[in-house]
């Protein structure tokens, strides 16, 4: 088997131009398929690491109905613990929201001041001060990166964060203590609630957080009437012995069961909201994206295929004389398709393997850095994308294309009779 | 003993009305060990009856055994293998490989049976047709004689039971025309091999063993 290398490469040395046109031919094909389905990937990673930085799509937010008579609708602690004994989710974070004036010197605002358990505390990003404590008479509020941006001057208008534009450290409220006024009532009592720590900028933008539990006592004890703020009344006009949240967050174990659950808790009687429809159609765009690039990027290979089949039959046009010489000799058919289909697949291979190297090369300089700049995105944004399969794909169907395109003059010159080759 | 009976071979070109004989009801045989030259006028089916004898074309009719095989019955992968073993070609345009160096051109009968060149033998042969010093030559840096003489190495090399020469020296001069065939007749004879020759000078014929005329595809002498 030897010669038959040995053959080869002598071979498509002795034609080095054309052997290299041919390679070229293939380094083009491969760079246009490389490069059009790394972009589609690149941007597919990239809207969706935008989707799950807004809230993983294992992440379902019910809302129940909070007014009126209609507790089967409601979500209590009883409906929680039913929710996380099915199997398919992971846990139900209830979150208590209450509807608050908020007075920050002369800055006001409406807010709904949420409370969440310790665990869901735990998982948010602080970006100054620290978390809410778990115990304490007073709630410590968590506040979002934006609330600020709608804490208004009473007499100006202005926001909070437009005044203090150019203070940062005013932008800083740890420390500092808010007037909190629970519920609809105009006239209900101001209190002093500390401010534990800021939010980094993300999900929980607009929101007020504490601690739920500290919250729960703290709003039993300021209430004199019995009645306490945002929680539906029955018959008699008192609060249910139960508390009512507003919304939870159900946590499903994995994104397969995410529509089976959300079913479920619509058939009881809840809204949902979660990011998988919108992350299931974005990924519908992108693979359209993907089979329209990669079409455009196969017919740039195909070209080239054609190409290896047009060297492949002259060259056996060309060296049917040396077929008849070999065949006279006595080598095999089979020998003989085997070197044809060697030189082709050859000329895929070497071709593939330069094409992907070049592929990264053009990705990295021409779209993840030029293009990037030139479309204002954020400097090192990967928007082209070649994965280890895709190297690897993309060689082996250079090599397999090559010799495909190979094969019928292979093949025609396997069956050439030895003397009508040598006469020729 | 015979080394290749041919028993009534014809061979026939086209049909109907373009029908051409090429050899018409041969029958003939080659002993071991001689050197036999085919002469007659051009077209008269002197190459069609070596090709048959060596197994690169098939006839219509008739039996070719060669070293006591039926080689009419044999498949095209059979064929090969009998072709790569048994028989040494010596074309007039010598076919040598143009991308494969004398010595790459000479060991390839051998290659292609899958077996590793005898070192000793390969230098004797091209030690015995002169071509030590251009064993690393491409086949177009030689001059003609020197081209056949490597091609006549490459029909030895295998230790062939038949040699086949389609008239070896006719794209020669006299001069290296003469010695071609002396190294040829020296070496057949030295390495005990048995020679079928083509040649249309009676000079080369009559110094053969014995000499066969073909006339319209048939023997006439």
């Amino acid at each position: 088997m030897k010669w038959i290398w040995h053959m080869c490469f002598t071979n498509m040395k002795q034609r080095g131009i054309r052997t290299g046109l041919t390679i070229l031919g293939v380094v083009i094909g491969v760079i246009s398929i490389v490069s059009l389905l790394a972009i589609g990937i690149g941007v597919k990673r990239q809207l969706l690491s935008q989707v799950s930085s807004e809230g993983s799509i294992t992440e379902i937010i019910i809302s129940g109905v909070s007014e009126g008579k209609r507790k089967d609708k409601m979500i209590t602690d009883r409906r929680i613990s039913e929710i996380e004994e099915w199997e398919t989710v992971e846990t139900v974070y209830p979150r208590l929201e209450v509807f608050s004036t908020i007075n920050y010197g002369s800055f006001v605002s409406w807010a709904y001041i949420t409370g969440v358990s310790e665990e869901y505390l735990e998982q948010m990003k602080i970006a100054k001060g620290k978390p809410p404590a778990a115990d304490g008479y007073k709630p410590e509020l968590l506040i979002g990166n934006h609330v600020m941006d709608q804490l208004f001057n009473e007499r100006t208008g202005m926001s909070y964060t437009e005044i203090n534009k150019d203070n940062k450290e005013k932008l800083n409220l740890s420390g500092e203590n808010m007037q909190v006024k629970f519920g609809m009532e105009e006239n209900a009592q101001d209190y002093r609630l500390p401010v534990c720590g800021m939010l980094k900028s993300g999900y929980h933008d607009y929101n007020i957080w504490c601690n739920m539990d500290v919250l729960k006592k703290y709003l039993k004890k300021i209430t004199d009437n019995g009645k306490i703020p945002d929680q539906p009344t029955d018959e008699n006009d008192e609060n249910y012995s139960e508390w009512v949240y507003q919304s939870a967050i159900v946590k499903v174990k994995d994104v397969d069961s995410v529509d089976k659950t959300i079913k479920k808790l619509q058939d009881m009687g809840f809204q949902t909201e979660n990011n998988k429809a919108y992350v299931d159609s974005m990924q519908q765009w992108t693979k359209m994206i993907q089979v329209l690039l990669g079409g455009i990027g196969m017919i740039a290979l195909i070209v080239s295929v054609i190409g290896i089949g047009n060297t492949m039959t002259t060259s056996v046009y060309d060296r049917i004389n040396e077929i008849g010489i070999l065949k006279v000799l006595g080598c095999d058919p089979d020998e003989l398709l085997y070197l044809f289909l060697l030189e082709s697949g050859i000329l895929g291979g070497l071709g593939g393997l330069i094409g992907i190297v070049f592929s990264y090369g053009i990705t990295q300089i021409f779209i993840n850095k030029l293009a990037v700049k030139w479309i204002h995105l954020p400097k090192g944004t990967e928007l082209a994308v070649i994965p280890f399969w895709l190297a690897i794909a993309a060689f082996l169907f250079a090599v397999l294309l090559g010799v495909a395109a190979g094969f019928f003059p292979a093949k025609w010159a396997a069956k050439l009779k030895p003397i009508d080759a040598v006469e020729k | 003993m015979d080394i290749v009976t041919m028993e009534n071979v014809t061979k026939v070109y086209g049909e109907n009305e373009t029908r051409v004989w090429g050899i018409h009801n041969v029958s003939m045989t080659v002993q071991q060990g001689e050197i036999l030259a085919i002469v007659g006028a051009s077209g008269s089916g002197k190459s069609t009856l070596l090709h048959i004898m060596g197994g690169v074309d098939t006839p219509t009719s008739g039996k070719v055994v060669v070293d006591g095989k039926d080689i009419t019955q044999l498949n095209d992968e059979q064929m090969s293998v009998f072709r790569r073993r048994k028989i040494g070609f010596v074309f007039q345009a010598y076919h040598l490989i143009p991308v494969l160096s004398v010595e790459e051109n000479i060991t390839m009968p051998i290659l292609l049976d899958h077996r590793k060149p005898e070192k000793e033998y390969i230098e004797h042969i091209m030690e015995l047709l002169g071509l030590k010093d251009r064993r690393k030559h491409l086949p177009n840096q030689l001059s003609g004689g020197q081209q056949q003489r490597a091609a006549i190495a490459r029909a030895l090399a295998n230790r062939p039971s038949l040699i086949l020469a389609d008239e070896p020296t006719g794209a020669l001069d006299s001069k290296n025309g003469n010695e071609v065939i002396t190294l040829l007749q020296n070496s057949v004879k030295q390495l005990n091999q048995t020679l079928v020759l083509i040649t249309h000078n009676l000079d080369l014929a009559r110094e053969a063993d014995r000499m066969v005329k073909l006339a319209d595809g048939e023997i006439v002498e």
